[in-house]
């Protein structure tokens, strides 16, 4: 069973869930099976990265994890155990854009990558991004906008978090479809990211 | 100014941008940009005013864009309509002032897409026993809810028997949803020929100035039919993997169909042979070569090939990154030279020009941050740079990335333009 890890990272559904399936049979310990899902997730971060996962691969493998999970997580309450996270993310499509595919590869990827990440979702206001800065602590903050009209957006909460007086305690990074380096003056941000892997690597940095 | 001048003007400007997609030098690189909103807000108009005013709309549109001295125009049919939205209570957008508190947004922002699972995974082989009886009774119903009363058209066994069908008819007519929908008919019917009357006065009065009309006619790459509005971006790229051969056979489907309503709809604009293609899922980041050249690439190929052998322009619109995907693009241009237009947002055209200059005429791409943010000289500096790189031997057209995005700074989108003049000429 030991390509149980392989499996996941192959995206061979149906085997992944058969094995899981085995080896929760089999008693095998709940906090290793978890190890193993993560090592696997990184696994598959790290093809997004080679840029040989795309969309379709990171969405199924959100359907193989989101199912895994299911099965494991009754499993994992009974050992009462949690995993500690390498830092904090805020993260949110800016306000008067209604557009999720960028921000939730990004969660993805950060998920893949040990960060904890609280996802604001979409048409985000400045206030509650302020308000959630203030509830959660992120180390960074993560603005996601597909329309050009997001830039403004993203200027006006950055405008906010200044006048909140939170500016200099967190890093702000920006991205989505139509952003680019000219953006991150323009909006006040600390840099841009062209994909989730230029995210994970920015919030590295960072934390 | 003589009588003719602008009818002159009009056969000049539209031989300029013919020119350049045959792979000619004309006197200039021509310049013809596309819009969404910026001419409505230009003249203080919100978003909403835009969508629910066509008449302000196209006032604004014909004052804003013919003083830019453009060799073609856009057309505002595009522009979509909030009263035709409303009339047909559209479900995948939502707009500013929706008459349905579900699909409103505030009125300064634009419409925008409403991704869903419009048809569910388990549903491939309903559509393939019966496809336009799938649409009509599934899809168009979760599409337009107007239309919900489509859903109770009944069976082929009462529609094949006229006995059966006398019985089943009228129940069907008398059904509640298609009541509701038969009061509203004409209102339905009202907005949408106003709307086109609209449209179409546009067309000549920016006829009369001097300026043809871009394209007239619109479709899509297969792939992106499906995953937006039948499967949904999530569910058409699951089906990549659980389901590969339903989702081959659903495009392969689609193909003929989309070809055909396409020619017959260019029979209505006989002067108009451009198609426009916007491309939305098949760009860089979206999915991998394989990916690309199983589902995306053949299935667009296929639909482009046939438009071109109608006599018509294909203008794929690649919205985002493509530059890995050049390969592609100048196979396909090597067998079509002269006869398409590849419209690019974020792509290297220059590596472009080099690759497929020789076979299809490039158009793009002013980066639509510059035309925000930028500075007058930034944008000319990079207007210039395009057309040297890209002016050799005709086959360029200059407009923004995105057209001229809605919030660009008006100097700007003038500096855009006075560059075309200042650096485009052909010296022969």
């Amino acid at each position: 069973m030991s390509n149980f890890i392989d499996e996941i990272v192959e995206l061979n559904e149906n085997k992944v869930i058969e094995m899981l399936k085995f080896k929760l049979d089999n008693n095998e310990d709940p906090l290793a099976i978890m190890e193993e899902i993560k090592e696997a997730m990184k696994g598959i971060g790290e093809r997004f990265e080679k840029k040989e996962y795309f969309l379709p691969d990171l969405i199924m493998s959100g359907e193989i994890l989101r199912q895994l999970f299911e099965m494991l997580s009754p499993k994992l309450k009974e050992t009462g155990a949690s995993e500690k996270k390498k830092g904090k993310v805020l993260l949110g499509t800016v306000a008067g854009d209604i557009h999720d595919i960028g921000k939730d590869v990004v969660k993805f990827m950060l998920d893949a990558n040990g960060f904890d990440v609280l996802d604001l979702g979409v048409d985000v206001s400045a206030d509650k991004f302020v308000d959630s800065m203030k509830d959660y602590k992120p180390q960074v903050l993560a603005l996601s906008g597909f329309l050009t009209l997001a830039f403004d957006s993203m200027k006006e909460i950055i405008q906010k978090i200044k006048d909140a007086g939170l500016r200099k305690s967190i890093k702000i990074m920006i991205g989505g479809g139509t952003v680019d380096e000219r953006i991150v003056e323009y909006v006040g941000a600390d840099a841009y990211g062209e994909s989730a892997v230029d995210a994970v690597n920015l919030v590295k940095e960072w934390v | 100014m003589g009588e003719n001048k602008p009818r002159e003007l009009f056969k000049e400007r539209n031989q300029r941008v013919i020119d350049a997609i045959s792979l000619k030098e004309s006197d200039r690189v021509p310049i013809t940009p596309e819009i969404q909103f910026y001419p409505m807000l230009q003249k203080g108009m919100t978003i909403k005013e835009a969508m629910y005013d066509s008449k302000k709309s196209a006032q604004a549109a014909i004052e804003i864009l013919s003083a830019l001295n453009l060799d073609q125009v856009p057309t505002l049919a595009g522009n979509y309509s909030g009263k035709l939205f409303d009339a047909l209570q559209v479900k995948f957008f939502k707009w500013p002032g929706a008459a349905d508190d579900n699909q409103r947004l505030a009125d300064h922002l634009p419409f925008q897409f409403v991704e869903g699972e419009y048809m569910k995974a388990e549903e491939y082989e309903d559509f393939f026993a019966d496809p336009t009886g799938f649409l009509l009774k599934n899809i168009i119903p979760r599409h337009f809810a107007t239309l919900a009363g489509f859903a109770e058209i009944p069976g082929i066994g009462a529609l094949a028997n006229g006995f059966v069908g006398m019985l089943l008819l009228p129940l069907f007519i008398g059904h509640p949803n298609v009541q509701k929908f038969l009061k509203n008919a004409q209102e339905l019917i009202n907005t949408f020929f106003s709307l086109l009357g609209d449209w179409q006065k546009y067309e000549k009065d920016m006829k009369k100035l001097g300026f043809p009309i871009q394209y007239a006619n619109v479709t899509q790459a297969p792939f992106d039919i499906i995953s937006e509005f039948l499967r949904g971006m999530r569910g058409s790229m699951l089906d990549m993997y659980r389901r590969p051969e339903d989702l081959l056979k659903l495009l392969d489907l689609i193909i003929e169909p989309s070809i055909k309503i396409t020619a017959d709809i260019a029979q209505f604009f006989p002067k108009q042979k451009v198609v426009m293609i916007p491309l939305h899922r098949g760009a860089e980041g979206f999915m991998n070569f394989d990916q690309f050249e199983t589902f995306y690439w053949p299935s667009l190929t296929q639909v482009m090939e046939s438009l071109i052998e109608n006599g018509l322009i294909p203008m794929p619109f690649f919205e985002g990154k493509y530059s890995d995907r050049f390969e592609y693009l100048t196979d396909f241009a090597k067998k079509h030279k002269g006869k398409l237009i590849y419209w690019f947002d974020q792509s290297d055209i220059i590596k472009g020009k080099e690759m497929f200059g020789d076979y299809a005429c490039i158009r793009g791409n002013v980066p639509a941050t510059l035309l925000i943010t930028g500075t007058t000289r930034q944008v000319e500096d990079y207007v210039k740079e395009c057309i040297e790189g890209c002016m050799e031997g005709g086959g360029y057209i200059v407009d923004g990335g995105l057209g001229i995005p809605n919030e660009a700074k008006p100097e700007n989108v003038k500096a855009m333009c006075e560059a075309v003049y200042k650096y485009g000429s052909y010296r022969k």
